[in-house]
């Protein structure tokens, strides 16, 4: 029993490394200047999301904003400033996880594999991050606790200065606790919750971001593709269509838990009204259109390199016919929802009686069975071939 | 560790670039050969990266040359 476990934890370890042998990463994630755009952009968010949490909540924001009929040059400018420093503060979130999978998916060889496939250099630069990312992590904790530990002590004891029968440090400490009141009125748990995975990704994030920028300062070479990269003999040809469906399921997985969680809020009140609507699923919206839009561009990449291989070896099989008929309707699909969206741009507003969304949807939803059939006759191909 | 040398001690006059030419050998042949990943052998060529003993040894193996034409110490002692 024990060696049984041993073992498969040996297996699960050896195709781990398998998969990031066989994989390194490709394209701009191999890039210098893209490493470092995203360190850049997960920094940068992570600094604007943590500031927007730093804005007090006042009655505006609470919903009992005051009219202002005739604003003055300086107030429509704050206006303006608040509006673009709270659109970057929502699309932060997203685009923080996106640069921190991206990275770690650009950094996935030194990060995650065992010493022994690594270089010197790699380790020392890997154990290097690691440390730094944790001994600033301590030093943040430290520097806050410390921070708020010398606060509620001049909070109590007098310091110099006086006014108002007050000194200055008491004073200073009870404007101060009416601030972090002010923060944290809206939604306490939200606030801190807010913070705290900010201080996660933070602890996540950091050391990847530390050894992104500094394995950006040469190029790496693009790794050599296989002189015939699209076999149908291949291993790699034939889990093609397996990767399609594996992504598909996660595509309508998400999906469904989507509904279900909302479906969820509406039956049970009294789980609150947070379920529905709320930024999460907006989010969760976003990065799962996302990922429609990147399975969608995978498959049709990988699929039409396919198909012309499938023609240059003069495959005139039903099956190689019918992949690249319901190919060629996939893409026809994806044309039509790209026209769809400049439709909506254009006309939107003078045919207001088409159903814009439902249009979209449909499109979107048909593109999957006509792209998972050709994926399937193409599954076909790899059969009656292996058969021959 | 891979950061460039902060005290002039510790630099060191580097040679690689030169005997790979010579070897006509390119870059990724050589990291091949000692064990490395491309990039180490970058940056131990730009002088950013000191290699280990063991690492200068099997480059100097690799270029057939000793290891003390391979680097130099800036410093004197």
């Amino acid at each position: 029993m024990m060696a049984e476990k041993e073992n498969m934890i040996e297996a699960m370890r050896r195709s781990r490394i398998e998969s990031i042998l066989g994989n390194p990463p490709r394209g701009v994630l191999i890039s210098g200047v893209f490493r470092r755009l995203l360190c850049i952009f997960a920094v940068l968010f992570s600094y604007t999301y943590f500031a927007f949490q730093l804005i007090p909540n006042t009655d505006c924001v609470k919903g009992q904003c005051e009219v202002i009929t005739n604003p003055t040059l300086a107030q429509i400018w704050l206006l303006i400033a608040y509006g673009i420093f709270a659109t970057l503060s929502f699309l932060a979130p997203p685009i923080m996880i996106v640069s921190f999978f991206l990275l770690r998916r650009s950094m996935r060889r030194i990060t995650s594999l065992p010493d022994e496939f690594l270089d010197e250099r790699e380790i020392a630069n890997r154990d290097w991050a690691f440390r730094t990312g944790y001994l600033v992590v301590r030093r943040i904790g430290f520097g806050v606790a410390a921070a708020l530990a010398i606060l509620s002590v001049i909070g109590f004891y007098p310091g110099p200065g006086w006014a108002n029968g007050k000194s200055h440090s008491v004073l200073f400490v009870e404007h101060l606790n009416v601030y972090i009141v002010s923060l944290v009125s809206n939604n306490a748990v939200t606030f801190f919750a807010r913070l705290i995975a900010l201080l996660t990704y933070v602890a996540y994030s950091f050391p990847w971001i530390l050894l992104a920028w500094r394995e950006s300062k040469v190029e790496q070479p693009a790794p050599i593709e296989p002189a015939q990269p699209i076999s149908a003999s291949t291993p790699e040809r034939v889990n093609l269509a397996r990767n399609y469906f594996v992504k598909v399921s996660v595509f309508l997985a998400v999906l469904i838990v989507g509904v279900a969680i909302q479906f969820l809020g509406v039956l049970l009140p009294s789980l609150g009204t947070w379920l529905i609507f709320s930024p999460a699923l907006f989010y969760l919206i976003f990065a799962w259109a996302g990922y429609g839009v990147y399975v969608y561009i995978w498959a049709s990449r990988n699929s039409l390199k396919f198909l012309k291989q499938q023609k240059i070896l003069r495959d005139s099989s039903t099956e190689a016919k019918l992949a690249w008929i319901f190919f060629v309707l996939t893409q026809a699909l994806g044309m039509a929802l790209v026209a769809t969206f400049v439709a909506i741009a254009t006309l939107a507003q003078k045919h207001t009686n088409v159903d814009w969304l439902g249009l979209i949807f449909g499109i979107a939803f048909s593109m999957i069975p006509a792209q998972a059939l050709s994926f399937i006759f193409i599954g076909f191909i790899q059969k009656s071939q292996r058969a021959d | 560790m891979g950061r460039q040398p902060k005290q002039d001690k510790d630099q060191l006059d580097n040679f690689v670039e030169l005997f790979r030419i010579k070897r006509d050998m390119s870059r990724q042949e050589l990291a091949d050969i000692v064990g490395v990943h491309y990039q180490t052998m970058s940056y131990i060529e730009r002088g950013e990266y000191a290699p280990s003993l063991a690492l200068a040894l099997r480059l100097a193996e690799a270029l057939e040359c000793k290891v003390e034409q391979l680097f130099k110490s800036k410093a004197k002692i």
